[in-house]
């Protein structure tokens, strides 16, 4: 059993969970560096169900809920590395609430429980989970695509940001594979219609036969003709693995992560689970160099929760006054929940600190004037010696 | 300027746009250079061309589409200059530019070996680079050699790269009215004093970000007593045009302004969505041209609008069209030459459904340099033939 230092314990616990105070840190450390990442990477505990009594026009009521749940969730659960794990497959499998019209609250909901039961298990069960969600077909309106003329926004993105990357396929590709999942589309829950179904009733995946273009496609040199095909396709593909890989080192690592490493990690990803992908990264000394240390830029997200979580808050009210505030400032610090910007997710990084949105981080802390001594930022971040270090650079990483 | 004088400074504005908003108007110009000013407008997603300014007297348009097309009587007409071609009639706002000589549609632009990716494609309109080797944004390179933070400004959350250079990056504002700093004085003063001590590496970056911050703080209070006389749609992107006039009035200084609207990327259930947003758009350009009117500075503000990518030809089967190449540009305010620049989009020769593209971006980026007094070799490289707008 290798030791587990105090100082890198703060440092495991802040990179993995984005959450922690000194207590958690130091139980950590006595488990040793193995036990403790085996304990911080437990399977992910589900998160409570969501029911809602907004209608299903009222979509704003529904992301305040949920994006509610979610916080109060990453707050309490004792499995709070999953959730920034499922923080890292919502911005790479992305769909934005706001420009996915028909899904409601419980289907976005939906898709987080399909992040926290696959996140961790082997990427080709995550990509085929998410190539038949609700959210993802009609975020991407391959829901609505059909053989007469396919649409190809799903084809695209699954083989631009979701897999193999840029470079590695045709515009030809493209069609062939938009072609090869027509049908792939979806129905209310029971068959429901929307007009008169409850905001509670979810979207479920259904294969349209007579959408679907049957005909032989050949996509990346090879002939094939269901959508299946050109999932397993790209499963198998090594690309996806070093694209991924790269994409895990950046928001685990370092920004600009040794290609050693991208090589090694995507050895892994191709043949085990994401969650050996995860213990090997933390079990390796590397991460415990301090150029790793405080590498990252925390997200609105991770400074949210991490600040409530320091604070002892257990969980927050978006619809009261104070909670409001804290739900408009993660508009203003350029993370909605469920909402990224684009489809391929929040660009992090310095991108964080540009004026406005540091600004909202900074005016957030008024709300922990006078609590500053009953504040354990020992996880949350270095150098916090005095009670007034929130205001310091260190607060701002992870 | 010490923290007092920002404090006074912000009081007096503050008393200013309590007791008497001082409207935009030719007399906030005093202390002003009449400096020439670009704002450019990053339509993310890709507007459809075909749709935006139409080939309506084209048969072949009407059968490729014939569940999106623009009705041939709903079309804005051009007239003799502008050959066969109309406007949609959410552009409404902006006939009246038309008419006066000052709105310049520039159709089909793009670049050799068009990427049909949003971000690679946004990322060369930005580094102004098709090869891909760039790293920095086209004025970032251009900010680079200016001496003033505040040479160019960025309304929204994170500059983009078009305004990245090696050097810096453009100050990102999200509202004047949201930037001010409210935190208790015990925090502030411990602020004030973490910012002096340096660092190393990321928290080097945060603290150079916080210093950034503090001096933009100063030079931004300063404006919110400053008032527009125009309405603009009541959204981010009508805020952020509304927010760039006050700059303007207010003498924040900047040469170039650049600002986003999303939401174009419209695959299914297109001509509601692209209706909705073509009004904001000329909403939005329509108020800020009379906002500087009002002030005198029409004829020194050059508008510049582009998206990634047009869209493909024939429509798809979900009421949408899917990702293309060339697009339209819009290059418009008091100095500049209105009037169609190229053809007729030809429909019967496509690539992958798409047109083709005719004008190669940078050359109208090469124009837009000229009109700030920047020098288009040192920023582009090649040399482009800047198109004659003005």
């Amino acid at each position: 059993m290798s030791t587990l230092t105090y100082t890198n314990a703060v440092h495991l616990l802040r990179r993995m969970a984005a959450r922690g105070r000194r207590e958690e840190a130091q139980g950590l450390a006595e488990m040793g560096l193995e036990a403790a990442v085996d304990h911080l990477l437990q399977p992910p505990r589900p998160a409570p169900p969501y029911t809602t009594s907004a209608t299903r026009a009222e979509r704003l009521q529904q992301h305040l809920e949920i994006s509610q749940l979610w916080i109060n969730h990453w707050l309490r659960t004792p499995t709070p590395a999953a959730e920034r794990m499922v923080l890292f497959w919502h911005g790479h499998l992305t769909s934005e609430f706001r420009e996915t019209m028909g899904a409601q609250g419980i289907d976005f909901w939906n898709q987080f429980a399909t992040f926290r039961r696959l996140g961790y298990g082997p990427y080709g069960e995550l990509l085929k989970a998410m190539a038949k969600d609700p959210v993802m077909l009609l975020y991407l309106n391959n829901a609505q695509s059909r053989k007469e003329h396919p649409n190809q926004n799903w084809a695209r993105e699954l083989l631009e940001l979701f897999t193999i990357g840029p470079g590695h396929y045709t515009e030809q590709d493209i069609l062939e594979a938009a072609r090869a999942f027509t049908g792939w589309t979806v129905r209310l829950s029971g068959g429901q219609r929307p007009r008169e179904a409850r905001a509670n009733v979810p979207f479920e995946f259904v294969f349209n036969r007579a959408w679907h273009d049957p005909r032989e496609k050949t996509f990346l040199g090879q002939r094939v003709r269901t959508g299946e095909e050109v999932l397993q396709i790209l499963i198998e593909h090594p690309q996806t693995y070093l694209f991924l890989a790269r994409k895990l080192l950046r928001f685990y690592l370092s920004p600009e992560p040794p290609e050693a490493l991208v090589q090694e990690g995507a050895k892994i990803l191709r043949t085990m689970e994401t969650r050996e992908f995860l213990r090997w990264l933390f079990t390796r000394e590397v991460f415990y160099q301090p150029q790793y240390r405080n590498a990252l830029i925390k997200s609105p997200l991770e400074y949210l929760v991490g600040l409530l979580y320091a604070a002892g808050v257990e969980s927050i009210d978006f619809a009261g006054r104070s909670g409001r505030v804290l739900y408009q400032a993660l508009a203003a610090m350029g993370q909605v929940p469920f909402d990224p910007p684009s489809v391929a997710g929040w660009e992090g990084g310095r991108a964080w600190l540009a004026e406005s949105l540091l600004l909202t981080r900074l005016n957030l802390l008024a709300g922990f004037a006078g609590r500053e001594s009953s504040l354990d930022l020992a996880v949350f971040m270095d150098g916090a010696s005095s009670p007034l270090a929130l205001v310091k650079p260190e607060a701002q990483l992870l | 300027m010490d923290r007092r004088d920002f404090i006074k400074r912000s009081l007096l504005a503050l008393a200013l746009g309590q007791g008497a908003p001082s409207l935009l108007s030719k007399t906030a110009l005093a202390a002003q250079a009449k400096d020439k000013v670009l704002l450019v407008v990053n339509l993310f997603g890709g507007n459809d061309q075909l749709n935006t300014l139409v080939p309506y007297r084209n048969e072949l348009y009407y059968r490729l589409r014939p569940n999106i097309a623009i009705k041939r009587e709903e079309i804005l007409d051009l007239g003799f200059n502008g050959q066969q071609l109309g406007l949609h009639p959410a552009l409404r706002p902006l006939m009246s530019m038309w008419e006066q000589g000052d709105l310049a549609l520039i159709p089909q632009v793009g670049y050799p070996n068009p990427n049909r990716s949003h971000f690679i494609s946004t990322s060369i309109w930005h580094t102004a680079d098709p090869s891909r080797k760039e790293k920095t944004g086209w004025l970032g390179r251009w900010g680079d050699l200016q001496e003033d933070p505040f040479c160019d400004t960025f309304l929204g959350g994170a500059s983009p790269q078009a305004l990245v250079g090696d050097k810096r990056t453009a100050p990102a504002i999200q509202s004047i009215d949201a930037f001010s700093i409210r935190l208790p004085r015990s925090f502030e003063q411990a602020l004030a004093q973490e910012i002096r001590q340096p660092r190393r590496g990321p928290a080097e970056e945060v603290r150079q970000a916080m210093l950034a911050l503090r001096s933009a703080l100063d030079r931004v209070g300063a404006l919110r007593a400053v008032r527009n006389q125009a309405q603009y749609p009541d959204n981010a992107f009508g805020k952020s045009m509304a927010d760039i006039a006050r700059m303007i009035a207010g003498g924040l200084g900047s040469s170039v302004y650049y600002t986003t609207l999303g939401g174009w990327d419209t695959h299914a259930g297109q001509p509601p969505r692209q209706a909705e947003l073509l009004g904001y758009l000329a909403q939005a350009l329509a108020a800020f041209r009379a906002d500087m009117k009002a002030i005198g500075r029409d004829r020194d503000v050059m508008l510049l609008v582009f998206s990634e990518f047009g869209r493909q030809v024939a429509e798809n089967a979900s009421f949408g069209t899917d990702h293309g190449e060339g697009g339209l540009m819009l290059v418009l305010g008091g100095g500049v030459k209105g009037g169609v620049y190229g053809d007729e989009p030809n429909l019967e020769d496509l690539e992958l459904n798409a047109l083709k593209y005719q004008t190669d971006f940078r050359n109208v980026y090469a124009a837009a340099l000229e009109w700030i007094a920047a020098d288009p070799k040192v920023v582009l490289g090649d040399t482009f033939q800047p198109l004659r707008l003005f």
